[in-house]
């Protein structure tokens, strides 16, 4: 009982201090496995900023890859361009979609191969240096590999 | 001698509309140099394959789906190419046997054969990776109506990325450039596609 109220607390002390962390929750995550020797990969995501402020991820890190960055794609009459972007906007009360052909967080220089049966912990980190890590399952584009799961 | 100033001002008009019309159209055209508005030809080609030489006819009698990217794209090509493979499961046994997807590298200095023969089967044992020269590709790429273009992508650790279109090519069992197919078609359209061209 003692125990409960001593983390009633300490969650409390958490929200009164209103870290970035805590206003963002994460859905729809998974990273994209990869074909034999491909050392890239994309995470995905939806990000739901449920505080009356204006935030944003400033960067991502994962112990799946060397170096982790934020991209977006744009269509350019018809040409796909990738770029790097330095932070991912998320509006108060709105959501940032990362999804296949937009914005994504890249995976480079995996430190290991993907396996669809080992989810990937990815870290976002906030503009006030708050951090939130999600556990992302490995889905592949291949529908017959999806067919044997 | 004031009829005289009414027909120089005639010329300049017309003169005028004339240079705005042209302006226009020009305009247009400079446009059309990305993506252009004509139907690109198409037509065979011949490049390297896992095998040695791969030519388009080689797989005449075949619905063909042709498709630029290349491999460490991070993207664009994993989900047009997943789409591919979904509309192969789709796709009845027999019909499987009637169509065949190639895709040709835009990034031919980090493509090797190998790697293309990694790739490609990732997705579906039968897909086909095909390179060449440089020159070569552009020169098959300009007929398709591809574009691509290297591109430095901040300071990011990719090194460099391939900007490029990302339509996929459907031609028939003659050979025949028929439709260009956009980034992000799916399976079933892709099913509905391919199928068109068997009962025709």
């Amino acid at each position: 009982m003692k125990k409960s109220i001593v983390a009633t607390l300490v969650v409390l002390a958490f929200n009164a201090q209103a870290a970035v962390n805590d206003q963002i929750s994460v859905a729809d995550g998974f990273v994209r496995e990869v074909p034999p020797n491909q050392t890239i990969s994309a995470a995905f995501m939806t990000l739901h900023n449920e505080d009356m402020n204006d935030h944003k991820v400033v960067s991502a890190s994962s112990p799946a890859a060397k170096v982790v960055e934020l991209h977006t794609h744009s269509n350019d009459n018809g040409v796909m361009k990738m770029r790097q972007i330095p932070e991912i906007s998320l509006p108060a009360g709105g959501e940032a979609f990362l999804k296949p052909g937009g914005l994504h967080i890249m995976l480079i220089d995996l430190t290991g191969p993907l396996a669809t049966n080992k989810p990937v912990p990815v870290t976002l980190k906030f503009e006030d240096g708050s951090e939130k890590t999600v556990s992302l399952p490995v889905k592949s584009v291949n529908p017959m590999m999806q067919m044997q799961h | 001698m004031k009829k005289l100033y009414i027909i120089y001002l005639l010329i300049i008009a017309t003169l005028g509309v004339a240079l705005a019309v042209w302006m226009q159209n020009h305009q247009k055209a400079s446009h059309a140099v990305l993506i252009s508005n004509e139907a690109p030809t198409g037509g065979d080609f011949t490049l390297t394959g896992p095998q040695g030489v791969v030519s388009l006819h080689d797989f005449s009698g075949k619905v063909v789906l042709l498709y630029f990217g290349y491999t460490t794209c991070p993207d664009i090509c994993p989900t047009n190419l997943g789409n591919l493979a979904e509309a192969m499961h789709l796709l009845t046994p027999e019909e499987q046997n009637q169509v065949q997807v190639l895709m040709i590298t835009v990034d031919p200095e980090r493509d090797t054969q190998e790697k293309l023969a990694t790739y490609l089967p990732y997705f579906d044992k039968h897909f086909i990776g095909l390179t060449g020269t440089p020159e070569q590709i552009a020169e098959v790429a300009r007929r398709y109506g591809a574009v691509y273009q290297k591109a430095a992508i901040g300071e990011g650790a990719l090194g460099y990325a391939v900007d490029h279109s990302a339509f996929t090519y459907l031609i028939n069992q003659q050979g025949k450039l028929i439709q260009q197919l956009p980034h992000a078609t799916t399976g079933s359209e892709f099913v509905q596609a391919i199928r068109a061209l068997f009962v025709s």
